[in-house]
């Protein structure tokens, strides 16, 4: 089973939820997909390097190369250009290495070379595995990474993804091969706007979702009269708090001070697998 | 010289395009001959990338010098190794800008 922790806002609690979550349920994997900025671990402990990502880039053979365009124009993200009469210009942050190019040059001047884009890293917090992946600072392209992250669900078990915030490729990948997402939103108008967008990416996605509040009791009723409106399970409110603000802001955990929030975490769980069948 | 300036109509007097893949036109004008002639720009309501595909089109015009208001880092990067001077930063009447242009570059 995979459970997708999203939000459309940064900030509303996506990390607070998966890492509590992960710990109540124990015997489980949880993966930080915020590759930019992770921090699951720092609620948990060490990590150690599992494996370093590489991509494949192309790399162009100028002695063998006719100038002939096919490959720029080809390329859909323009990460080609060539200039007559002899030049080639090679944008690589523009480049989402498909191979393409190599499969379109009809004179073997296009190779691959490996570049390291980031890596994954592992850590064992008593029955909770966790894996994250750090994007290599200046490396524009997070999918590939979070591709990789997503391979590590071979199915057995249950997999707690941590989304990135937004609702872009980066959270559409994540969302891959989910069978439930959690959406975490704060109880305010900007909290709504996201988790309105958050919700269609779920729902085109096609995959059954529930709503966790956090901050419950600061802000307005527009999330709770949303997802009454879009009939929209809302699984949790945690209570704006300040023991959970200072627990947080301390790097600690929440469940072990806090049994109340154990019990419903728990109970979010049960819901999500009822859901789930 | 061979200079194109990405305009907002098609007459010597229209305003400098604020932005090279969303200008309308383009007004080619040979310096020597003072000849001049528009090209209408297929791509100008397009998106993503829209700046490069452009830069790519004049990159094969024989041009010397491209006079426009805004350009993209990668559009930029084409046009240079084409070896077009890139004149950026422009505004109002296309004849201004290309006057003052030839001050600068005469």
């Amino acid at each position: 089973m995979k459970i997708v922790v999203a939000s459309g806002k940064g900030g509303t609690g996506k990390t607070t939820v998966s890492v509590n979550l992960a710990l109540v349920l124990g015997n489980c994997t949880l993966v930080d997909c915020d590759v930019e900025e992770p921090n699951c671990a720092l609620f948990l402990g060490d990590m150690k390097v599992h494996q370093d990502v590489i991509l494949m880039e192309p790399a162009f053979d100028l002695d063998r190369c006719t100038y002939c365009k096919e490959c720029a124009d080809f390329c859909h993200y323009h990460a080609i250009a060539v200039i007559p009469p002899e030049s080639l210009l090679f944008f690589r942050e523009l480049c989402h290495p498909c191979g393409g190019c190599a499969i379109v040059c009809q004179h073997q001047a296009i190779g691959e070379s490996p570049r390291m884009i980031g890596d994954i890293r592992r850590g064992e917090f008593g029955g909770v595995t966790l894996y994250d992946g750090q994007l290599k600072i200046g490396e524009p392209l997070a999918v590939p990474l979070i591709r990789k992250l997503n391979a590590l669900d071979d199915g057995d078990g249950v997999f707690i993804y941590d989304s990135p915030p937004g609702t872009s490729c980066p959270v559409v990948e994540t969302l891959q091969g989910a069978d439930y997402a959690v959406l975490v939103t704060e109880p305010t108008p900007f909290g709504l706007h996201d988790l309105k967008l958050a919700v269609d990416v779920v729902k085109n996605a096609g995959l059954p979702l529930g709503v966790i509040i956090n901050r419950d009791g600061v802000g307005d009723d527009g999330v709770e009269r949303f997802c009454e409106e879009q009939d929209i399970e809302i699984l949790l409110r945690i209570p704006e708090s300040r023991q959970i603000a200072e627990l947080y802001s301390s790097g600690n955990c929440l469940v072990q001070d806090m049994p109340d929030l154990a019990r419903s975490l728990r109970a979010v769980y049960t819901r999500i697998q009822e859901v789930v069948g | 010289m061979r200079v194109a300036i990405a305009t907002d109509g098609e007459e010597r007097s229209s305003n400098v395009a604020e932005d090279i893949g969303h200008a309308p036109f383009f007004i080619v004008v040979d310096t020597d001959t003072n000849e001049c002639f528009s090209i209408r720009n297929e791509h100008a309501g397009g998106s993503h990338g829209i700046g490069m595909t452009v830069a790519k089109e004049l990159s094969s015009l024989n041009l010397d010098a491209i006079i426009v208001g805004g350009i993209g880092p990668h559009g930029y990067k084409i046009l240079i190794q084409a070896g077009i001077t890139v004149a950026s930063d422009e505004e109002g009447p296309a004849e201004k800008a290309l006057e003052a242009f030839l001050r600068r570059h005469g």
